[in-house]
Parts: structure tokens; sequence; C-alpha cells
């Protein structure tokens, strides 16, 4: 198998992460641990768009408010749809991030980053990519805890029971 | 722009390949190679590309200190394409071709025509500036990881291939896999990546793995 068709066959684990970290947020209150045993805040805020796969190609597209919440997108779940896009709000050391996290590609777009003091150019730049690489290094903590569990057979079968049941529950 | 102002959308690539010893004659060289060179309005180029510092779009070539900031590169790629309106275009061939051809019953061969819109094209080019865009991208050196101020699938392909021609080096998009693989999985691990099936909510007695 080369490289391409690895990357297209995996997928689906963007898809299942982004609903993995929908369900621990909900659950967990927003905290998360991460491996080196901090915590940040993660939050689900005002734009969630979830996809159906495995029949007709149906979107269901909310917005305003705080749209992980409502009952349309738990019900959208339980017919099957995944999360396409998710916008984010994660906040740690008195920082705050918001991004579109991509579910295909775990890519992070429209980042709005925390305030840059500085105003040399070259200052900026270290300012700008470090606060870039620090939520790009707090998403891939995220997903590495969420693979542990995912690839772990007695852990993702009770997580998965978990799972099922919290998207089962009427909001 | 992006890297140091502006909106933050871009895309996430992995570098393969390690960068040589002097990594920053090589590379300095190898973008003045590919340096950004204008248009011109006499001749057939309707697009340009190249490389740009990101501070200064309109200069000429590169110095070390313009691209190289301790572990990252910063660099600009700019694309210069000639844009004439062609409601414009239209209305000076009109007008172009009356004078020359003023007898309205000579019927104007399709090679005279074509001569006449080249003429007027290159008047018009020299009278207007091409329109310009600059993409900003931040490569990390130490960790192989490149952003590149775009979304647009076109322009990242278009832009995976030149840095390619430029660097030699490869560029793989993020992805779920490239981000396991990135993470330091083991060869075990991410094979069972490759053999687990997708779990879709809201279907009850699916496979464990």
């Amino acid at each position: 198998m080369d490289l391409f068709e690895k990357i297209e066959r995996t997928r689906h684990f963007g898809e299942l992460f982004v609903i993995w970290l929908w369900y621990h947020a909900d659950i967990d209150d927003t905290m998360f641990r991460l491996s080196d045993g901090s915590l940040l805040s993660l939050s689900f805020d005002n734009q969630l768009t979830l996809e159906a796969k495995l029949a007709q190609a149906e979107r269901t597209r909310i917005s305003g408010g705080a749209p992980a919440a409502s009952s349309e997108a738990r019900e959208a779940l339980r017919q099957g749809k995944l999360v396409s896009q998710a916008k984010i709000r994660v906040e740690r050391d008195e920082k705050t991030w918001v991004f579109v996290l991509n579910a295909q590609t775990l890519t992070l777009t429209g980042l709005k980053i925390p305030a840059v003091m500085t105003k040399a150019d070259d200052e900026k730049l270290y300012e700008r990519q470090f606060l870039i690489e620090e939520i790009d290094a707090l998403v891939r903590g995220l997903y590495e805890r969420f693979l542990t569990i995912r690839l772990d057979a007695k852990q993702w079968k009770n997580e998965s029971h978990a799972l099922a049941a919290w998207i089962d529950e009427e909001v | 722009m992006g890297a140091l102002e502006g909106s933050l959308s871009f895309k996430t690539y992995y570098v393969e390949g390690e960068p040589p010893n002097d990594f920053h004659a090589d590379y300095l060289s190898r973008i003045q190679r590919r340096f950004f060179q204008p248009l011109s309005p006499i001749g057939d180029e309707e697009r340009s590309m190249g490389w740009v510092p990101v501070q200064d779009p309109l200069a000429v070539s590169a110095q070390r200190h313009d691209i190289f900031f301790n572990q990252y590169i910063l660099l600009a790629l700019r694309i210069d394409k000639w844009s004439i309106p062609s409601a414009w275009l239209k209305a000076i061939m009109r007008q172009a071709l009356a004078e020359r051809f003023p007898d309205k019953n000579i019927k104007i061969s399709k090679r005279a025509k074509e001569e006449v819109r080249l003429q007027v094209v290159t008047d018009i080019k020299h009278k207007i500036l091409p329109a310009m865009k600059t993409v900003d991208l931040v490569w990390n050196i130490s960790e192989r990881r490149l952003r590149f101020w775009s979304t647009s699938n076109a322009l990242c392909e278009e832009f995976a291939e030149f840095f390619e021609e430029t660097f030699g080096l490869r560029l793989t998009p993020d992805s779920p896999y490239m981000m396991a693989k990135n993470l330091g999985l083991s060869d075990a691990d991410l094979n069972r990546m490759l053999s687990i099936e997708p779990w879709y909510p809201g279907l009850t007695h699916q496979d464990s793995m």
C-alpha cells in the first residue's frame, strides 16, 4: 500500500477523533488532561457541520449558540452522520485559541491566536509561530491520547460502549 | 499574507528528507534560481511565479537575513498575472480595427485581426500593472513542518510541485495518518490503523477493533 492509500484509508480516524473530543468536552466539563499531566479546556463553539457517509450524502450545518449541546446535533449523530468540521475553543494558561478543525485532514482553519504583543517583524514572526505551534502541539497531544485508546482493543471496547450510550442519550 | 500578520488559514505539510549540512547556502542558491521574474509587456508569458521575501515582494533578489530566522525559513510565493478586462479589450480592438481598416467593405482576415489584437494587448500591458498575489510560507526546519497560507486546493498543489522543483524535497499534507506517524507511532500501531474499519455512530454491534 503506498502512502496515498494509507492516508486515504485512515481519514476516518480524524472523523472519530472529533466526535471523541465532543463526547469528552461534554462529559468531562471541557477539561482534558494531556500525557504530560497538564490540563486544558476545550469546548465546541458556534459552528458544527455533520455529514452522512453511509447513505446519501446529507449535511447538517448548525451555527449560532451552542450547536454541540443541541438535540439536532445529537440526533444527526444517531442518524449515523459524522462531524466534518467543528469550531473549537481551547484555553490554557490564560491563552485562548479559536479555530475550525477539519475532521478528514485535521487541519486548523480560521485560527485566532492570543494577541501578539511584539511589533518588530522578526519578533512578531517568532511570537506568532510559537502560538501557532503551541495550539498545533495541543491538538496533536489530544490526538495522541485518542489514538492510545482507539488502538487498544480493551480500552476501545469500554470507550466505544460509553460513546454509543452518550450518543443515545436525549439532550 | 499571514506569517507576520493577517488571517491564519493555512495548510500544513510534512517535509520529507534531511536538509543538507550547509543548508543556508544551498537553499539560498536554490531560492535565487527560482526567484520571481517580473512579467514583461512584450512577450507571450501571461503568468509568472517565483519566490520573494515576505517583507519585500518587490525585491529583485533575496539575502540570507531576509529568509532565515533561527529554525524558520520565511518565504512568499509571488504569482503575477496579466488581467485585462475583456470589455476594455473588446472596445479598444473595435477602435483599432476601425482605424487600421477604415473601408468597411473590405473583409479583414483572421491573421490581420490577430496582429491588431497582439498590438492592442501589448499597448494595454504597457499601461497597466499585472495582478499580483503573494502567499506566505513558514518552514520549521528542525520540525520538518511547513505552513502555506492558502487553503485553495489548486494553488496548494501548484505550490507543492514548485517547492519540490526548488528544493528537491517532497511535501505531504497533514492528515490523520501523517499526524500519527509524526507523533512517533510504532510500525505495528500504524499498521493497526490501516486494518481498523471506520466506526460509525448510531450503529450498534460494531466490532471493537
